[in-house]
């Protein structure tokens, strides 16, 4: 379920990044322009969620692929939380590289 | 062959579309590091100690898509994206009821909608290339 959730939530993001970098259509001061608006403090936490969701989704597609392979079929269960603890710790140092950025 | 026990199965649309769901996510885990590292990271410190304004600008992805490694990336994730993105939709607007009897119609709009995003992704990066 969460596989699906964080997919369609990076559906959505997908779209919405490809609009905004389309910007550079109108030229580079628009271009600038949305891009220093998007690295304002806010949008640095969403980034830092979009950047779990990349995460957890790309490590339990891993899962998905290595099961199907037939590889840790009996530990699925123990892999589903391996995922969320590889997310849940990567997470943690970026967000705490990112602090700089958030609170500038 | 696939394992059929697995937590995905072959989903709805049979051997092929599954290979090739995960062909490109596998791929799409290289891809995605490169853009988001360039994206968010590259940089960074040059940010931090106030060399340069911001992450990413007009000029910052000019001068990296003047590299032909950088445009084969980019080219490849926005048709790998594309495909992995909506093949996913496709699996989960087709497990919702109603819309599984309408499965070619789906599929359809959905190929029509990748072909029309991928034609103006590459408009985007063609523009940064050739400006």
């Amino acid at each position: 379920m969460l596989q699906r959730i964080t997919g369609l939530g990076l559906v959505f993001y997908l779209f919405v990044h490809i609009m905004v970098i389309s910007t550079a259509l109108a030229g580079a001061e628009t271009f600038d322009d949305v891009l220093t608006v998007l690295q304002l403090p806010v949008f640095v936490v969403l980034d830092l969620f979009l950047a779990a969701a990349v995460l957890y989704h790309g490590l339990n597609g891993l899962r998905v692929i290595l099961i199907d392979l037939g590889v840790g079929v009996t530990r699925q269960a123990e892999l589903f939380w391996a995922c969320l603890v590889v997310t849940a710790t990567t997470m943690a140092f970026v967000t705490y590289f990112s602090f700089p950025l958030i609170t500038r | 062959m696939p394992n059929l026990n697995s937590t995905q199965g072959l989903g709805n649309g049979g051997f092929w579309p599954w290979f090739l769901q995960r062909v490109s996510g596998f791929a799409l885990i290289f891809l995605v590091g490169v853009h988001m590292w360039m994206g968010h990271f590259s940089g960074l410190q040059e940010v931090l100690d106030g060399r340069r304004e911001e992450l990413v600008l007009y000029e910052v992805v000019k001068l990296r898509l003047a590299q032909t490694a950088f445009i084969v990336v980019d080219f490849a994730l926005l048709a790998l994206v594309l495909y992995h993105a909506l093949g996913g939709l496709r699996s989960v607007i087709l497990e919702w009821g109603p819309a599984a009897s309408q499965s070619r119609s789906v599929t359809l709009g959905l190929i029509l909608l990748g072909i029309v995003t991928f034609a103006y992704g590459s408009w985007v990066l063609l523009h940064f290339i050739l400006a």
